[in-house]
Parts: structure tokens; C-alpha cells; sequence
């Protein structure tokens, strides 16, 4: 199920974090949680149909923790994996090829995985990454080795898979990612390699063992230090020496996501030299807002497509999503377009012509294979969504646009909807 | 005698506090005024470790702005005018994990009425982003201080079709109008990011040497214009670097500028190298905390720099007579905790303390 996702035409998905439900948060914290939060789980529950556990089982889960500390940590994952079951549940209704845990278990990208390797000392106090988001440091700690102190995302992925009726992905914080975004000396590049070979490979591992088919390893950092360039091409080729027999012989794909980078030319110059399956890059938060499939019309996209086309001139064959979603798509449209339905019809028209020019373009470049290498999906994470149904309707608005697209370029060009590449 | 003084040189982080209230308010947990009454101790403790650590210069570590443009991105004459901030493109500064929104600019850029004093507020106490009225009053017009961006690293940082030569320009103006608005309050000290001068050799990029030219004639143009003390300063490389197709290294451009001092990340600089050049009687901000790093011991224990240490590298740069050296951290202290960045100004002021008793 999980390839011919991958085989289709334009296959979407999502790409990171949700926002989490202010109930689960709160009840986490042993706060006390308003009656608006408990309000959004009897809706979203009663919305989605979901039933194990139903709503008033969620909300007393909740609303009443255990006065025991042994049962805490019981009723804990219990509440997390409500999260979980919400989230996958959102995703697949929006219709998305492949779904995802939207991070339930994790509560930032980097201290998700920085909590867990011995070697790196997390910071109880956060940093400002940009405006009002922060995430928790991790420092390195002088002299002692990275290792994995235990599986850190096998357990969310073996619950989200009992869940999910689409296919799933997981998505791991990337190695180059935690050597960079924790704190340290200058000069300490055996860490990248520590990571790797002690943490990532087994974690990579696990997750094939658990059933993984579609991993994917989250490194915004890269390209955003053009100096450790070569680092990161020669520790992804340990990487994939180590594990892509395995992940060969278990059919399994391997991606990476990078976004807001200003140097997208040095990532499609290194993309050759990494046996990727697929990757997924911002580009719709540099493109026009408006209709068009013209090169005038989409000029990031353009941009961004001619660099994908000398790459696979010099032997890439992955596939790519160039988002097509803004992860602040929202905030272009006033609350009443949004409620009347403009808004998704204006996105999901804007999300068409993307997709459309894009098939075209590489159509014309790549011959009738071309389409195929591309996936869809959002920018980034939509985490910054704090609406629900508004997150829901952008996604709609997405699939829809890519459903659109499709449609069109299997008119124009007799293309079919599955192609295994 | 050379003079001694300590200072910021960006925008310095919020406490933990602020951020988990800006995390409950986010999230629809609370409401804004635990925000603002965290956001208010933030202010006036940084201004009173400040003083405390007798810097001389003190500043309100820039507390408030989103990001150093800003106020210029909301405000300015030229940029795209937005429904909400969030309209504009985010992008990273390079070699960091943290991220600005760019100005868009589709116009040319003017400033025919100063904002940072006035319109422009800070959007959690609704006052003027300034937030001069915090200050300690028996340093103003004396040792009142604030961070913008320079010209360069402006053009650097925005997006649109514009000439780069000209955006640098007319930034300058820009920038002479708001220096002096930011004179009339009582700051005397401006400190000019320029730190694309010198990062740029790290990212592989290589400036345009008309840019360079022009960037040189606006801080001389600025210098000319202000009362103030114009500092500009660099982070992230060597200011020794000459770029390719220039004639000149970083420095020597910027000695040639006419400013009144200089800042250099000695992280990235070699002291050694430095010493065969004269500033002139221009002030030095020395970077010799490093903003960015440090690290922990097995048993959780913090490992900064050495305050001694720091005395003794500060020593070496007498050698380039200064009118006043001035410790810094490298670059703005936001990518590291409060706690932390709080601990690495309390090692300048130690350095500082050690110097000055030397002195004396």
C-alpha cells in the first residue's frame, strides 16, 4: 500500500509537526484546563468519529489523573497516544496520500531526540528560533561520547501504525540537524559521526525492524553552514553504507526535508552524491501568491526546478516536493473568506497551477518521467496553524489542487496515475 | 588613559519566564498581562546587571523587537505594506539556527518621519520600542546605547527588486533620521550591525565591490550626519578577510569609513594578526565572549570563558590604541539561554573590573 502511494502521480503528504490540543497540554502540566480546551476535543472527537477511547473517556482521561505516581506514566502515554490517534485521524481526512504522527509523542524536534543521547546535556530554559517560537538547547558534554540512550521514536511509530488506515511515514530529526542546532566547542566534527554511527544507524534500524517503509530524516540545518559542506555529504555516505543493504532488502525509502535555506544551489549540487529516495524542500513561501503557470508567474518554483534538472543531468533520481503550501497560507485571507470557503477555493486554485506548472515543466525537460518525480506536500510542519479546521482545509485545499493538477496533465499528456520509477 | 567600558551587541534573549507566559498566551492558555509583567522584570533586570557590572554603555538589549529589521520592515517608507507581520517572507541568518522576516521593498525607502522614537511600538507593552523610559537617567546622552542594522547588512537582509547600491544609500538616510530622532531621547552610543562584511567569507559568498564602496560612503555619510558615537560592528569572520576584486580588507574599508569604532569577533580574527594595525584613536569592541558557545562537564557544571583569560587577550589589543576598548560578546546573545548569556556578561564584567584595577 505504502509504495503504490509512493508510484502515484503527485503523491501528497504532510511534512512535520502539528499543533498539539491545548487539553493534553494542559493535562499533562496538572493545570487546570478550560472548558473552551475540553469543548475542542468533544468537537473534533465527535467531528472525526472518534471512538477508541471516545470523547467523554478522552475528557475524563484527562480531567482526572491518577492520584497514584506509579500510574502517571500509564496514564500519560495514554493521553499522548489520544493525541496521536487525533492527529492521524485529521490527516487522513484531508485525503493525503501518506499521514503521519504530526509529532504527538514529541514535544520539539530537537529536544525530542537531544533527551535521549547520552553526550548531549539538555537545557531546562529554551532560545528564540524566530518571533514567539523557541525550542530547549542541548549542550555538548566535554568528553563524553554520543550514544542513544534508548529507541526514541519506535514507540510512537508502533501505535501510530495500529492507527493509520493510509500510509504512514516517520520522520526522524536529522543528524546533521542535532550536531548543529547543540551547543558546543568549535571544531568538535566527531560528533556528527558519533550521531550517526550511535544513534542514528540503530534508531534507523529499529524503525525498519518495526515495519517503517517511509523514513524520513528532518535536516532544516542543512546547507546553513557552507563550510561543513563536505561534512554532511560524508557522514550521510557513512550513514547509508552502514544501512542501505537493509533498507534495500525491506523495500524502504529514505528522505531528508530542508527548508528556509538560502543555499538550495549547494544542496542540489550535493544531491548526486547521497542515494536518497525522496526529499521535500520549502519553495511556496518564495513564490507569487497569485494564479499563473508561467515562468513569470512562478518564479521560485522555476528557480528551484532548474537547479533539480542540472542535478538529475548529473545522476539524481529522487523524488522531490517543492512545497506547494505555506505554512502561514492562512494568514493571506480574512476570517470570513476562511469561514465562507474562499479561501480554500483560492488556495487549492493557487496549489493547482504550482503542481501544474511544475509537471509541465519537467514534462518538458525530463520527458514523460518527469512528472513523476515529484511529491507534494506544505512548505514546513503546520504547526503554526493553531486553528484546527483551518489546518484541515489547508490540507484539503492541497490535495485538492493536487487532484486538480493531476487530472489535468493525465488529460493533456495521456500520463498515467501510477508510474513506478 | 584609555577608556574602558562593556556592552551588548544584539539582541539579548528572553528569560524563561517570559517565554513559557508568551507559550500560555500563544496557545490560549492565559492571558497577555503575565506576559507583559514577565516582559517587564526581563527589561529592567538586564538594565540593572548593566549597570551593576558598570559597563558604561547599557542598552535594553533590543528586548522586544522581532528581529533587528523589524521596526523597518512595520514602519519605513518603500516596504510592502502588510495585513499582519506574518505576510512576510522568513529567512534565515546565515550560519545560525534563527530566523528574521525579511523587508520587502518595492518603493524607495525613506524615513520623512523619524518611528523608531514614535510609531514604532513594542508590541507587548504597546510602548515605544525604544523603551528609553527604562534607562537609567544619569546615563542619558552619555552612555545610552542601541543596536540597528547598517546599511549593508539591511540590503543584505531584504527582499525585492531594488538596486543594491542605492538601497544602501538611501538606508543611510534612513538611518541619519532615525539616529538623530533616537539623539533628541538621549542615546548617545549606536552600534551599526554590519556583520555580513565579514560572515560572508564563511557562506562563500563574495560582496560586490561597488557595494562595498557604497556601503563605505554611507557610514561615512552617517558618521558626518550624527552626534552620536557611530560604532559598527562585525561577527562571524575575519575582518582581515579582502574579498575577492577588492582592493582592501574589511578592516582597512572600514577604518577608511570614518566611523568612530569598530567591532571585531575575535573568535574569527586573529589577535596576532591584528596587531600591526593602528585604529586611530577609534573605540574597539572587542568580542571575546563568544556568544554562541560554551559547554558542560559530565556532572552538569558550565564551562565559560575565563574572566583572566579575557583580561589578558583585552590586554593584547592596547597594542592597536584605542580610544576605548570596549568588551563585548561576539554577536547577539539570543542563541543561548538567559541564564547563560546573564553569566557570559557577568565575565566581561569581571575582565572589565580586572583591567580597570589595573589601570588604575
Amino acid at each position: 500500500m505504502t509504495m503504490a502511494a509512493f508510484d502515484r502521480l503527485f503523491p501528497t503528504h504532510e511534512v512535520g509537526s502539528m499543533r498539539k490540543l491545548n487539553a493534553t497540554i494542559l493535562a499533562l502540566q496538572r493545570k487546570p484546563i478550560a472548558r473552551v480546551h475540553l469543548d475542542e476535543i468533544q468537537y473534533w472527537w465527535d467531528h472525526l468519529g472518534l471512538n477508541n477511547p471516545g470523547p467523554d473517556e478522552f475528557i475524563h482521561l484527562l480531567t482526572h489523573p491518577p492520584s497514584s505516581r506509579v500510574e502517571i506514566p500509564e496514564w500519560e502515554t495514554k493521553i499522548l497516544r489520544g493525541r496521536l490517534l487525533f492527529n492521524i485521524r485529521l490527516l487522513e481526512s484531508t485525503g493525503l496520500d501518506f499521514v503521519y504522527t504530526g509529532e504527538a509523542f514529541r514535544r520539539e524536534m530537537y529536544e525530542h531526540f537531544a533527551k535521549d543521547i547520552l553526550g548531549i546535556h539538555l537545557e531546562d530554559h529554551h532560545i528564540r528560533s524566530f518571533d514567539d517560537r523557541f525550542y530547549r538547547p542541548g549542550v555538548r558534554i566535554a568528553g563524553r561520547k554520543a550514544e542513544r540512550r534508548q529507541p526514541i521514536s519506535i514507540e510512537e511509530f508502533e501505535y501510530a501504525k495500529q492507527v493509520a488506515r493510509k500510509p504512514l511515514r516517520l520522520c526522524l530529526t536529522g543528524p546533521y540537524t542535532l550536531y548543529d542546532w547543540t551547543i558546543k566547542e568549535q571544531g568538535r566534527e566527531e560528533f556528527f559521526f558519533e550521531l550517526i554511527k550511535n544513534v542514528y544507524v540503530p534508531e534507523v534500524l529499529d524503525a525498519i525492524r518495526t515495519g517503517a517503509q517511509f523514513i524520513s530524516l528532518d535536516e532544516p540545518a542543512n546547507t546553513t553552514k557552507p563550510y561543513e559542506r563536505e561534512l554532511y555529504v560524508e557522514g550521510y555516505k557513512e550513514f547509508f553504507q552502514t544501512i542501505g543493504s537493509t533498507a534495500r532488502e525491506n523495500n524502504v525509502k529514505l528522505g531528508f526535508h530542508t527548508c528556509y535555506s538560502d543555499n538550495y544551489e549547494q544542496l542540489f549540487e550535493d544531491l548526486p552524491e547521497i542515494p536518497w529516495d525522496f526529499g521535500s524542500l520549502e519553495v511556496a513561501n518564495r513564490d507569487l501568491k497569485g494564479l499563473g503557470t508561467t515562468d513569470t508567474t512562478r518564479p521560485a518554483f522555476k528557480e528551484t526546478l532548474d537547479m533539480m534538472i542540472e542535478a538529475y543531468n548529473s545522476g539524481c533520481r529522487i523524488k522531490l516536493t517543492l512545497g506547494v503550501l505555506e505554512v502561514h497560507a492562512d494568514k493571506q485571507f480574512a476570517q470570513d473568506d476562511i469561514r465562507a470557503g474562499r479561501a480554500e477555493n483560492e488556495l487549492r486554485s493557487v496549489i493547482r497551477d504550482r503542481v501544474v506548472y511544475m509537471g509541465e515543466y519537467l514534462y518538458n525537460q525530463l520527458g514523460e518521467d518527469g512528472p513523476y518525480y515529484l511529491m507534494i506536500g506544505p512548505d514546513c510542519g503546520l504547526r503554526p496553524v493553531s486553528d484546527f479546521k483551518v489546518l484541515q482545509m489547508m490540507l484539503h485545499a492541497m490535495v485538492d489542487g493536487a487532484t486538480d493538477a493531476r487530472n489535468i496533465l493525465t488529460d493533456r499528456y495521456g500520463l498515467q496515475e501510477f508510474k513506478q520509477m | 588613559m584609555m577608556q574602558l567600558l562593556g556592552c551588548l551587541t544584539g539582541i539579548h534573549p528572553f528569560s524563561e519566564g517570559t517565554i513559557q507566559a508568551i507559550f500560555d498566551y500563544k496557545y490560549g492558555r492565559a492571558s497577555l498581562e503575565p506576559v507583559k509583567r514577565e516582559f517587564e522584570n526581563d527589561l529592567t533586570a538586564l538594565i540593572k546587571l548593566q549597570l551593576q557590572l558598570d559597563f558604561g554603555l547599557v542598552t535594553t538589549g533590543n528586548l522586544g523587537w522581532g528581529d533587528l529589521f523589524r521596526p523597518f520592515a512595520e514602519h519605513m517608507e518603500g516596504v510592502r505594506p502588510f495585513k499582519s507581520v506574518s505576510d512576510l517572507p522568513v529567512a534565515r541568518y546565515p550560519l545560525t539556527n534563527t530566523f528574521y522576516r525579511q523587508p520587502a521593498i518595492e518603493g524607495q525607502i525613506a524615513s520623512s518621519k523619524p518611528f523608531l522614537t514614535e510609531k514604532a511600538k513594542d508590541p507587548l507593552l504597546g510602548e515605544t520600542l525604544t523603551l528609553h523610559r527604562f534607562l537609567p537617567p544619569e546615563l542619558k546622552n552619555k552612555g545610552w546605547s542601541v543596536i540597528l542594522p547598517g546599511p549593508y547588512y539591511f540590503q543584505y537582509c531584504a527582499t525585492g527588486e531594488f538596486s543594491p547600491q542605492e538601497c544602501i544609500w538611501d538606508f543611510a538616510d534612513v538611518l541619519i533620521t532615525e539616529i538623530k530622532s533616537l539623539e533628541n531621547v538621549g542615546f548617545s552610543h549606536i552600534l551599526l550591525d554590519e556583520s555580513p562584511l565579514t560572515w560572508q567569507q564563511r557562506t562563500h559568498q563574495i560582496p560586490h565591490p561597488n557595494q562595498l564602496f557604497a556601503t563605505q560612503e554611507a557610514l561615512q555619510k552617517i558618521t558626518r550626519n550624527c552626534a552620536a558615537r557611530i560604532h559598527v560592528h562585525t561577527t562571524n569572520g575575519d575582518v582581515l578577510w579582502r574579498p575577492p576584486g577588492f582592493s582592501e580588507a574589511i578592516l582597512d574599508m572600514l577604518l577608511n569609513a570614518n566611523i568612530d569604532g569598530i567591532g571585531i569577533d575575535f573568535f574569527q580574527t586573529n589577535i596576532t594578526a591584528i596587531n600591526d594595525y593602528s585604529l586611530g584613536q577609534r573605540d574597539l569592541i572587542a568580542g571575546l565572549v563568544d556568544a554562541t558557545g560554551y559547554a558542560r562537564t559530565l556532572t552538569g557544571e558550565i564551562v565559560l570563558e575565563d574572566p583572566e583569560k579575557v583580561a589578558a587577550q583585552a590586554r593584547q589589543l592596547e597594542q592597536l590604541e584605542p580610544r576605548t576598548l570596549i568588551l563585548a560578546p561576539t554577536t547577539r546573545l539570543e542563541m543561548i539561554p538567559r541564564t547563560i548569556a546573564d553569566l557570559k556578561l557577568k565575565v566581561l564584567g569581571e575582565s572589565l573590573q580586572q583591567l580597570r584595577k589595573e589601570e588604575n
